[in-house]
């Protein structure tokens, strides 16, 4: 038999109808003591007044700054993903990884120095051949060979190939494997579709006793060529190969190799005119989760660098950016997360992309690891930078839908579109362009974006921050959003850019 | 002018931007964020019953989320896991002020701003009047509760979590969360004798 002792301590059970499937004898007894008994009824009632209070409770305002405050705190973490992976040096002890970074670090140098060595040796060299970088006038050679038959190049290096010594200069950031060629001293080769940027002066470090004298109809235009190394002259592939395997021999003495290969790039070129080919950076290779930036790195201003590489207009290379977190849809940009070594604005040259129309602080996502690489060396000049929203071709027309979600509720607001430079309202008079005009007025409803489709038109290639601004209707700024559009030509497919070659007189 | 909703995360179920947070979207995880920051900011107000303190205690929640994200292998709900964050962060910041000596003026103001009730419907004004009371009377005893008890009727009741989730959170076995609620209940029932012709009527 039940008593109120038993019910009360099951009250809590009868309120929640929580018995298990082999309680429902008890349950039914203590149904049946409740209905009659007025004490255990009134508890009941208590209880279930009290459960309801609870549940009638609301809920709190969340704080309006939570999001943009875990945002900040975040920004400036790693990705999640690569921190679960265990990092490169992550089994070694601190002291041991850190020593592992370093290395990694001087690797990285010692490629810069490398590759600005080449790069910047394409000034007249002296005339005796022994003393001009070997590796240059390699480089030539051998970009021409290699374009005109990498097969047959191949094919004939077979033993120099497994030889060869480990003198490429490649950075574990260059996801391009080499090209299928067997030239020990071939640092920093670019595939087949590389740019050949003809350098005008250079060409005189090509003597004509360790050149090839190219005419037209040699078949093996560099048959004929002293090695300068080797006593017998190199004939043909077999020739080759036996020079390659004697410099896997003698890797530490940087040998001009010279290969013999037939060209029929060469050959256009015609007699006499042994134009020497600047290669470009090494080309990198899209890597997910990463940003490249197309076109060469953005001169340091105030740094100009003396030995670091100079690119020719033509040259095309990418620069790894670093992952970049744009700082969402209603967060705005926190000053207080850039690094110290931010340059301001007015030191860049007047705001982002060197856009005049650009006077807001920097933001958080576009800073730079340090103006003049890592390391201090003028590198490529390594910036994160704020990933584009949209893409646009120059002086194409395209409509986008801009979208603000506001932070508050207004009665009346309006949004207003500021540009900079180089972007223009499509439909705006040519004699007469805005620099910003509003887009929209209306009620703006706390999180629920204002979305309007604007028509925008391209004029100058480079990225481009235009603003869009929530104000009340007396123009009182109450919310910003920034937009970043990339005007570039749509990607090719092929090299289109490619300068032509120097024809023949 | 005002066009469909063209955003791109907001379409996303909870997995799909999961995935894009372990590929470090920071934005996708913003998205997650504002669909839970309610709960976890007022289960940590109730845990804490200070505005500033839930608020830091809700920030470092989600940091902590963010960054054990790849750990998260869904073997339970987004928000049960997050609540279990929310619930630890809360009680390590609650003992941490434990240890912190308060000043005297600080305890006796009673500056936390509890959750307002929720507005009555059409109801007559003796009743609002009686109903936003029993609020009160009931949010002073639910605040006076030790916090095992607080917990687990803040879970139960003012969340809605059912005692699988609470469970789950707590990682408690359901049995034991249902003594718990029984005992909190009664806790709470029992601080609340004084002021019982409230809830007779």
């Amino acid at each position: 038999m039940i008593n109120c002792r038993d019910c009360r301590e099951r009250l809590n059970d009868l309120l929640e109808d929580n018995f298990a499937s082999n309680e429902a004898a008890t349950r039914a007894e203590l149904r049946a003591h409740l209905e009659n008994c007025a004490d255990c009824q009134r508890e009941l009632a208590v209880l279930r007044a009290i459960r309801d209070d609870l549940r009638s409770f609301g809920v709190a305002e969340t704080p309006t700054d939570l999001r943009a405050q875990v945002r900040t705190k975040l920004i400036g973490e790693k990705m999640p993903s690569l921190k679960a992976k265990a990092p490169l040096f992550s089994l070694c002890q601190p002291r041991l990884a850190l020593s592992g970074g370093a290395l990694l670090a001087a690797c990285c140098l010692l490629l810069v120095v490398r590759s600005s060595q080449y790069q910047i040796s394409l000034s007249p060299p002296p005339n005796d051949a022994s003393t001009a970088p070997p590796t240059m006038r390699n480089f030539a050679l051998h970009d021409r060979a290699f374009e005109a038959t990498p097969k047959e190049d191949k094919a004939s290096g077979g033993a120099g190939t497994a030889k060869q010594p480990k003198v490429s200069a490649k950075s574990p950031h260059f996801a391009v494997s080499p090209p299928a060629i067997d030239n020990p001293v071939h640092r920093g080769k670019q595939p087949a579709s590389r740019d050949l940027v003809p350098r005008a002066k250079s060409h005189r470090i090509f003597e004509k006793s360790a050149l090839p004298i190219i005419t037209k109809g040699d078949k093996s235009p560099l048959s004929s060529l002293p090695s300068p190394k080797f006593d017998a002259p190199a004939k043909g592939n077999n020739a080759s190969v036996a020079q390659e395997k004697t410099m896997a021999a003698d890797a530490s003495v940087p040998t001009p190799a010279l290969k013999t290969q037939g060209s029929a790039n060469v050959e256009q070129r015609g007699p006499n005119e042994s134009k020497p080919v600047r290669v470009g950076p090494p080309k990198f290779e899209s890597v997910p989760g990463f940003l490249y930036r197309h076109g060469t790195p953005a001169p340091i201003q105030g740094a100009q660098s003396d030995v670091g590489p100079t690119l020719s207009p033509g040259a095309e290379t990418k620069v790894p950016l670093l992952p970049s977190a744009t700082m969402g849809v209603d967060t705005a940009p926190n000053p207080n997360v850039l690094p110290p070594n931010i340059m301001s604005a007015k030191q860049r040259g007047g705001g982002f992309g060197g856009s005049e129309a650009l006077s807001a602080p920097p933001s958080a996502a576009m800073r730079s690891v340090g103006p003049q690489g890592p390391q201090g060396l003028h590198g490529p000049h390594i910036m994160m930078v704020r990933r584009a929203d949209y893409n646009i071709a120059p002086n194409t027309t395209q409509t986008f839908t801009l979208s603000l979600v506001p932070k508050q509720a207004i009665e009346l607001a309006q949004v207003r579109l500021t540009l900079p430079d180089g972007l223009q309202f499509a439909d705006a008079a040519k004699d007469k362009p805005e620099t910003n005009r509003i887009i929209w007025r209306g009620a703006a409803q706390k999180d629920t974006p204002i979305e309007n489709a604007v028509e925008l038109k391209a004029f100058s290639n480079g990225l481009k921050e235009a603003s869009l601004t929530l104000e009340n209707m007396d123009g009182q700024k109450l919310q910003n959003k920034d937009i970043v559009f990339q005007v570039q030509e749509p990607r090719p497919t092929e090299n289109p850019k490619t300068p032509p070659v120097a024809e023949d007189k | 002018m005002r066009l469909p909703f063209l955003s791109s995360n907001k379409n996303l179920t909870e997995a799909q931007l999961l995935e894009r947070c372990r590929a470090g979207d920071l934005d996708a995880f913003d998205d997650l964020m504002a669909r839970h920051q309610q709960r976890v900011f007022n289960l940590c107000l109730w845990l804490l019953r200070d505005h500033d303190a839930a608020n830091d205690a809700a920030q470092e929640t989600f940091i902590r989320a963010y960054r054990a994200i790849g750990n998260f292998r869904g073997d339970c709900a987004f928000s049960t896991w997050l609540h279990r964050i929310a619930v630890n962060v809360s009680g390590d910041a609650s003992t941490r002020r434990r240890k912190t000596p308060q000043p005297l003026s600080e305890l006796a103001t009673e500056d936390s701003p509890a959750p307002e009730p929720a507005a009555p419907l059409r109801e007559n004004p003796l009743e609002t009047l009686t109903r936003n009371e029993r609020q009160r009377v009931v949010r002073d005893a639910l605040n006076q509760l030790s916090e095992h008890h607080r917990l687990v009727l803040v879970l139960f009741d003012i969340q809605g979590y059912s005692y699988e989730e609470i469970a789950q959170v707590l990682e408690l076995p359901i049995g034991t969360v249902k003594s718990r609620l029984n005992r909190a209940r009664a806790a709470l029932r029992d601080k609340l004798k004084l002021s019982r012709e409230l809830f007779d009527a």
